[in-house]
Order: structure tokens, then sequence, then C-alpha cells
């Protein structure tokens, strides 16, 4: 047994026949191992535990505990979507006609993953220590994916009326955005969130998602600077929103 | 803790002189002055409390309470920077750091903990004096298990590193 071996021993393994040995042999780990091993009893004063105690009994009264993350998961999904398709609705659906069948199938698809993925982030954010990913990865792999598949499935690289229709359809992504974070920054309050900026991030890229998928269903711009620059980037603006507002809400 | 959930007063009992000293400590191996684990305590009991409905029957308890715990740490060295920059410009002393102990035969964890990068620091607490899994440890500090076994094997390499100089001097 080497010693980086014997880590995976200290760190919660268990010490076997081949461990001893290497321990006995091993004068750095046996320090170390011993080292580690040599906490003493820790107590906590008296006055110090009853004014916990007093906190706590205080305001007892039975809770009920949050529902599991699917359902929030689902709630997140339904909100982001009906707001697309609410939006994308109002000011007509030309996007979807405007695709072939194969781009539409690809770009609603991922669109729909990766609002489903994000969704899920976000709803397990709401429970302190549960199993989930930092809101800056999601971010930037609905970024990275969204770009992949803009410059990968469009050809035309006419530029067009660039900045006017550009920015025409980056405040009609971000009003959708807005309204989606703001919806889903409510929800988030019943639960717990201990990594605001992370959350943030989340939250910004699923309202970001939302006003993207309105994009999608309502603009029949196909050209790929169009798309790589105004509709993807209400996607990055949201997360930096998002996770500005975490910023904020940690220091406040 | 399902019984905290339901209001049990019993339960919120037992369950605050359960975890209490094992928070304690956990806030104690980033501080040198007591009276700031003490508060941090008193921040994370209420904290606990305020998030009791988040925590879900049948999963594992540990993560979900260290979680909370670390974000109470991490505010309250936040906060506590801050005052420090504030007594700093008044003029105030800052408390001192962990001193060796006098006692040289046996290596103090609290010191040799203190010679470690902070992510490396909360792991080797979190695994080591909390008794954490690993698994647990990922969770509680929103990383990967692979992240923690990293972190844990560089903080080991150290201390062996640390340990073989002292034997040496």
């Amino acid at each position: 047994m080497t010693c980086l071996e014997m880590d995976a021993i200290l760190s919660g393994g268990e010490l076997t026949t081949e461990a001893r040995q290497h321990l006995a042999g091993c004068p750095r780990c046996r320090a170390l191992s011993q080292a580690l091993s040599a906490a003493p009893a820790y107590k906590v004063d008296a006055a110090v535990l009853d004014r916990a105690r007093g906190q706590v009994l205080q305001g007892l009264a039975p809770v009920r505990p949050l529902p599991p993350p699917g359902a929030f998961a689902s709630l997140f999904l339904s909100i982001a979507g009906a707001i697309a398709v609410a939006a994308a609705a109002l000011m007509r659906v030309r996007g979807l006609t405007s695709m072939s069948g194969s781009q539409a199938a690809v770009v609603f698809g991922l669109l729909l993953a990766l609002l489903l993925g994000t969704s899920f982030v976000v709803a397990l954010d709401m429970r302190p220590g549960a199993r989930t990913v930092r809101g800056m990865v999601v971010s930037l792999v609905a970024i990275g994916a969204i770009e992949a598949v803009f410059l990968t499935l469009f050809s035309d690289y006419e530029a067009g009326r660039f900045l006017h229709s550009g920015v025409a359809c980056f405040r009609m992504g971000l009003a959708c955005a807005a309204a989606t974070g703001a919806i889903a920054w409510l929800i988030l309050r019943r639960g717990y969130v201990v990594a605001p900026v992370s959350t943030g991030a989340s939250v910004g890229a699923l309202a970001g998602l939302a006003g993207l998928a309105a994009l999608e269903l309502h603009c029949p711009i196909m050209n790929v600077p169009h798309l790589a620059i105004w509709h993807a980037g209400v996607l990055a603006a949201s997360v930096a929103v998002g996770a500005a507002i975490g910023v904020w809400r940690r220091s406040a | 803790m399902e019984a905290y959930q339901n209001g049990d007063r019993d339960a919120a009992n037992r369950l605050i002189e359960t975890v209490s000293p094992a928070l304690h400590r956990f806030f104690a191996v980033y501080t040198s002055d007591r009276r700031h684990a003490d508060d941090l305590l008193q921040d994370v009991s209420l904290r606990i409390h305020k998030a009791r409905h988040t925590y879900r029957p049948g999963e594992p308890m540990l993560p979900w309470l260290y979680a909370i715990a670390r974000h109470v740490r991490i505010d309250g060295y936040r906060r506590r920077e801050f005052e420090r920059r504030e007594a700093a410009l008044e003029g105030v002393a800052e408390p001192a750091a962990p001193a060796r102990p006098n006692d040289r035969s046996a290596p103090d964890l609290d010191y040799l903990l203190a010679s470690l990068p902070e992510s490396q620091r909360e792991v080797i607490s979190l695994l080591k004096i909390s008794g954490l899994s690993l698994e647990e440890t990922a969770r509680a500090t929103r990383s990967s298990v692979g992240s923690v076994k990293q972190k844990a094997h560089r903080a080991y390499e150290k201390l062996r590193s640390l340990l073989t100089a002292e034997v040496a001097s």
C-alpha cells in the first residue's frame, strides 16, 4: 500500500490489515494518522446551549417539509414555458415557421432539455446539502450548447439590420427573462439558499432560456450573427444579472 | 429531525444537545476567539430552526446541517472581516492567531489545521472532526467527491511535510 492509497483510508475508509502494516512501516503516515485522531473531547458552555435552546423552543411550531425537487422543477419549467409561449403568441409566432423541421426539432429540443436541467438545479438549490451543480457550470453549458447549435445549424451570415432588429429582440427576450426570473425568485424564497451567487446564476440561466425560447418562437430572422449575439446574448445577460443579484443578496 | 419538524419540544431539545458541540467545534477550527464560535452557534441554531422545513425526511441529515453551518461560517467570516477592517481603522488590536501549544509531545490538531488553506482546512475538519463521509462532505460543500478527495490528498501531503519537519527540528 502507498501513502496515496492511505489517504483514502484516512478520509473514512476501512483500516485494513494492509493499511495497518503500512502505518507500522511509514513514519509519515503514522504521524499524520495520530495527529488527525488526536481530537480531544469537546464541550460547549451550558449558558451558550441554553441560549440556543431558547431561540429554537421559543418559536417551535410544526412545519410541512418542502415538496420534492421534482415538483418544484415542474413548476419552474411550467412557468418558463408559459411565459415564453405567451410572449411569442402576443408578438406572433413567426420564428417557428421560418425554421426547417430539423432546425426546429434541434433548437426546441435543446431548449426543452436545458430548461428541464436548469429547473432541476434551481429546485435542488432550495435545499441545503442537496447534490446539485454549480450555477456557473449550468450557465456555461447552456450558453455553449446554444451557441454551438446556432453556429452549426444555421448558415446565413448576412448581418442585415444587425443593430436595429437585434436590440428589439434583446429587449423582448430580457422582458420575458425578467418576468420568469422574478417569479422563480419568489418561489425560491420558500427554500433556504446557501449559495446565493451560484443559485442566482442558475435562476438567471432559467430566466434567460425562457427569454430565448420566446425569441425562437417569435423572431423570423435566421442570420447567424443575429442569433449568436442577440438571442444568445439574452441568456448571457440573464446569467450575469442573476449572479449579480446573488452577490447583492449575499452582502445584504 | 422529523419529530422536530412536527413541533416536538423534546426532539428539538435532543437535536440541539446532540449537534451543538459538533457545530461549535466546526466553527472553533476557524477562530481562536471562543466567543465568536458561541455567536456562530447561536446564529446557526436560529437558521436551522428557520430552515427546518427544507430538510427532507429520509435524506442524510449531516450534509443538510453542515451546509447551513458552512453558510453561517462564511457569513460570519465576511462580517468579521468587515469589523476587523473597521477596528484597524480605529486602532483596536486584533485577537491573536492560534498559538503553538507548549506541550510539544502531542501534535495539536487546531494548530496543524491552521497551517492549511481555507478550502483544505474545511474538508479536513468535516472529514476528521465532524465525521462526515466523502459523499456527505461533497454535498455540504457543494462540490464533487473527486474535488473533496483531491483537497484531502493535498492537505494530507502538507500535514505530512509539516509533521516530518517538526520531528526533524
